[in-house]
């Protein structure tokens, strides 16, 4: 019996799709096995067994609890990350029609840390909102100022207008990391510079499971969202007029796709400070890997961001012996150069 | 010959060199101080201090009338030092401005962190003060084999030791021509530590190991935690204390899984009135040791042995002999004598 | 009476683009316009497409306002080609008529067989069959136009808005188009550039000035002397002894 094209299609859909799945899969168990110390894989399997199976091995509960509470959450949440930035940047590209919109370029993560800052730091709201909340204000806001400048510059939405957004987006990201820096050094007593890195590198050693019951409906919510759109987003391909004579409602899709990217992305920046370049390079890459409609792109997207952004934290746990890189410092040496030939590419396009 | 009548020979042979030592300065008076050669023509009148160290040496050698002005505070001046501190203008409780110190024609600025007057000084660098004839001294606790350009808190070659306070005691002493008094605190200096480490021997420790943590960024984050060349090192070392980081850095981060997984005997958490993050406050270190699903698990959770110290003391100032009293109580107190 | 406009005006930073214009389109004729550079064509047809909002007056699709109505529903009824919609994502021939089925789909009612067939008469339609893997970048401006009018055909729209449609096309594609969009059982309305094209529309309005100056059938419409005070330029018609149709000669006005 010969398969249908659709079917074959559906089949090919299926293999790619369980690919993908065991990719992540094979991520997560390597975040798993792979951490500061060495524990033997063993140990590892035994801990899975015990807490996911009820078995019963008799395990150092420090092992235990260094596998089940430490590694296991890190690597959901690097998953979690990976797949909300890269979502956030692949919705930011299409629906500004710009290789280079990015949660991170466009000063989106400078703001979220900014108001989480602001909210743990210098006390503003005394307690009444979660840090989580003060980044999304702080995403939304940065967000706000950096299109209403690009589009006094000119820019906004157009094809030619590329240039200004991602300048608009660079002098906004400036802005917000010294208004968190001085937020920082305002309210800090006389004592060295600790831990200001954190906002601006981006951290996953404090990942634990209540953070996961936070970042992994997020992650959800943006995928959904930006597969319930997936058409819409397609749709964006020849820019926002065309958008609206093939029946989208313009205004209100760039409301609520760019009110998710703030969301997620500001969640995702109150969890583990802010990492560049993901939402940045990953997209490009899942367009290189399965072409540029957004039902494909999307689930694409969110799962290399997911693989990448694991493998960024086992690298960042590994590349120097005994000591722990900042991620962002690993998205940002994948990224750069990424950068670099996106540029070039952008340059060649007629 | 006990032990202890052996630490008494060593403090009363220290006490010798202090009297011997104790003649007048004779000026002008060059002396070589973190990599800068000084040159006094006299004591000087007055001085301004950057860093609450500097300000608490100078109040312990007596010379709380000189200072004009202080900066960089941490926490609340030593309690004995209180009335001696309220006369005294505080220019800044952070960094002060380079004016600021300036205007109170200072004839020395006494610095506890070379950060503040380094090349790369937030204050000014020490070659600004000097172009407008202000020396400027810095404590060399700051400086003594320790490479202040790499790390977040600079990078000891060695392990610290609490000779370079005592040649930071003597150098001021014999700058403000008052030997016979720095001797003399150097003598107790040495005197009390002498006896902690003493006390400590007597346990007959086997197999104690330790961390300290400072503070962290997040609650749940990896922590800062004392390296293996610092104050709380050379604690360590003299009680006969294993440390269980082994980063050269003052304050390397390091994570809870390294941490837990080699499983210290002790925890010393420090004490601060610093808020910067959530983990300044001791309390909140301690809810965290007490809850984290895997930290909780520790042996010097579970048995109780947590140390509670003054932040301060776990720089390198004279409060770390306090710090070393703290500990050495601490171990006989847990009860980890063989 | 499928399309109208009442006192439609738009302007931008209150200089006005388009003033009082009065228009009917009857349904299933073709309509062109035509005016110099600037005299507001653009405009008015993004204006009838519903992707800009009047700043006076209203349109009517149907007897029902535009501006009231969902984009999806006025995307199931009007199509509209723009001028230079351009991409920069590597996105293929069939993806970019593909997009022409968006307003019939749902994320519940996703893509089924009968779109493929939609796209295919689509793609026949406008003479691009064999190109649909072909990359964007690829094409011509010619083959662009052309698949941009096949994703308007996939829209399957009962009023067809082209803004110069013929731009960027060789002689051959420029009539098979025109002669595509005559025989459409669709109402369109054909902003254009070149008269003589304008001559085999039904009926034809002259924009000047952003105001509607003319409107009938073409030889009405066309006179040497309109031609002459809105283009600026001296027309003599000639006669075509094939069939006998009249078409535009143009010599500098002086």
């Amino acid at each position: 019996m010969s398969l249908t094209a659709s079917q074959e299609i559906y089949v090919s859909r299926l293999g790619r799709g369980t690919l993908g799945f065991a990719a992540l899969v094979v991520a997560v168990l390597a975040g798993i096995c792979i951490g500061e110390t060495p524990i033997p894989v063993s140990i590892v399997l035994q801990t899975l067994a015990n807490r996911i199976f009820g078995s019963a091995y008799v395990l150092d509960p420090i092992d235990m609890g260094v596998i089940w509470n430490y590694r296991l959450p890190r690597a959901i949440i690097a998953a979690c990350c990976g797949s909300g930035l890269a979502i956030s940047g692949m919705v930011l590209q299409s629906l500004l029609r710009n290789a280079l919109a990015d949660p991170y370029l466009l000063g989106i993560s400078a703001g979220a840390s900014t108001g989480a800052v602001a909210v743990t730091v210098a006390g503003m709201g005394a307690g009444a909102i979660s840090m989580s909340l003060g980044a999304f204000v702080g995403a939304v806001v940065a967000f706000a100022l950096v299109a209403i400048m690009a589009r006094a510059a000119g820019g906004g939405v157009t094809l030619h207008g590329t240039g200004q957004i991602v300048l608009a987006g660079i002098a906004g990201s400036q802005l917000f990391n010294a208004l968190t820096s001085f937020i920082i050094t305002k309210s800090a007593n006389a004592e060295q510079a600790r831990g200001i890195m954190f906002w601006l590198l981006g951290n996953l050693s404090g990942a634990r499971w209540p953070d996961v019951w936070l970042a992994v409906p997020i992650a959800l919510v943006g995928l959904a969202a930006c597969i319930w759109y997936a058409r819409a987003l397609d749709a964006f391909a020849f820019g926002a007029e065309s958008a609206s004579s093939l029946g989208i409602p313009v205004r209100r899709v760039q409301v609520v796709l760019i009110g998710f990217t703030a969301l997620v992305t500001a969640v995702m920046v109150s969890i583990v400070g802010s990492i560049g370049f993901v939402g940045l390079v990953i997209p490009h890459a899942a367009r290189f890997l399965v072409g540029v409609r957004h039902g494909r792109l999307g689930p694409a997207t969110a799962l290399i961001g997911a693989v990448f952004l694991i493998t960024a934290d086992v690298l960042s746990r590994t590349i120097i012996p005994g000591q722990v890189l900042p991620i962002g410092v690993i998205t940002a040496l994948v990224g750069a150069p990424a950068f670099a030939v996106i540029l070039i590419r952008g340059r060649r396009a007629p | 010959m006990t032990v202890s009548s052996l630490a008494l020979a060593a403090a009363s042979f220290a006490f010798l060199t202090a009297v011997a030592a104790a003649e007048p300065t004779k000026y002008p008076l060059t002396l070589e101080n973190c990599g800068e050669t000084l040159t006094f023509q006299k004591a000087p009148a007055s001085t301004v201090t950057v860093g609450q160290a500097a300000t608490e040496v100078l109040y312990s050698l007596g010379l709380g009338d000189k200072v004009t002005g202080t900066s960089v505070w941490f926490k609340e001046v030593l309690p004995e030092f209180r009335e001696v501190n309220d006369q005294v203008e505080r220019l800044a409780d952070n960094d002060p401005s380079f004016e600021s110190v300036v205007a109170k024609r200072p004839e020395l600025v006494t610095v506890q962190f070379i950060w503040h007057v380094g090349p790369d000084g937030i204050v000014a660098t020490r070659t600004q003060f000097h172009d407008v004839d202000i020396p400027t001294y810095v404590l060399p606790a700051d400086c003594v084999a320790k490479d202040n350009t790499v790390g977040v808190d600079g990078t000891r070659s060695e392990l610290f030791s609490t000779t370079t306070i005592h040649q930071g005691i003597r150098e001021l002493a014999q700058i403000f021509d008052i030997q016979g008094k720095g001797a003399e605190l150097v003598a107790s200096l040495a005197e009390r530590e002498n006896a902690a480490v003493e006390r400590a021997k007597a346990l007959d420790l086997k197999g104690v190991s330790a961390v300290f943590w400072f503070s962290s960024a997040e609650m749940d984050i990896d922590p800062y935690v004392a390296g293996r060349k610092g104050a709380p090192a050379y604690m360590m070392d003299k009680l006969g204390i294993k440390n269980i980081i082994e980063s050269d850095e003052e304050w390397p981060v390091v994570g809870w899984e390294t941490i837990a997984k080699a499983n210290p005997k002790l925890i010393v958490i420090a004490k601060m009135d610093r808020r910067r993050f959530p983990a300044d406050d001791y309390e909140r270190k301690l809810e965290f040791l007490k809850s984290d699903p895997v930290a909780s698990q520790m042996d010097a959770v579970k048995n109780d042995r947590i140390v509670v110290m003054d932040a301060h003391a776990m720089d390198a100032t004279i409060r770390t002999i306090a710090g070393i009293e703290v500990l050495s109580k601490s171990l006989k107190d847990f009860g980890l004598a063989q | 009476m499928i399309l109208e406009a009442h006192g439609l005006g738009w302007s931008v930073r209150g200089k006005p683009i388009v003033t009082g214009v009065d228009l009917v389109v009857n349904e299933g004729e073709t309509l062109g316009l035509v005016g110099p550079n600037g005299s507001g064509k653009s405009t008015m047809m993004k204006l009838l497409a519903g992707i800009r909002q009047p700043t006076s007056g209203d349109v009517r699709v149907k007897g029902e306002a535009l501006r009231a109505m969902p984009r999806r529903a006025v995307a199931q009824l009007i199509a509209f080609l723009e001028q230079q919609a351009e991409t920069t994502e590597a996105i293929t021939v069939k993806d970019a008529v593909d997009l022409g089925r968006t307003p019939w789909l749902t994320p519940l009612q996703p893509w089924s067989p009968k779109d493929d067939l939609i796209v295919a008469q689509a793609l026949a339609d406008t003479d691009m069959e064999g190109f649909e893997r072909r990359s964007w970048a690829t094409l011509s401006g010619g083959e662009r136009q052309r698949v941009h009018l096949a994703r308007a055909l996939a829209q399957q729209p009962q009023i067809l808005l082209l803004d110069e449609p013929t731009n960027h096309l060789d002689v051959q594609h420029q009539l098979s188009i025109l002669d595509l969009v005559a025989k459409l059982p669709v109402t369109s309305v054909v902003a254009l550039h070149d008269l003589n094209q304008a001559v085999s529309c039904d009926r034809v309005g002259v924009l000047s000035g952003g105001r509607l100056v003319a409107l009938g059938p073409p030889h009405e419409v066309l006179t040497v002397e309109r031609i002459g005070a809105v283009f600026g330029v001296r027309a003599s018609i000639l006669t075509d002894p094939a069939d006998g149709t009249h078409m535009f000669r143009f010599h500098p006005a002086s």
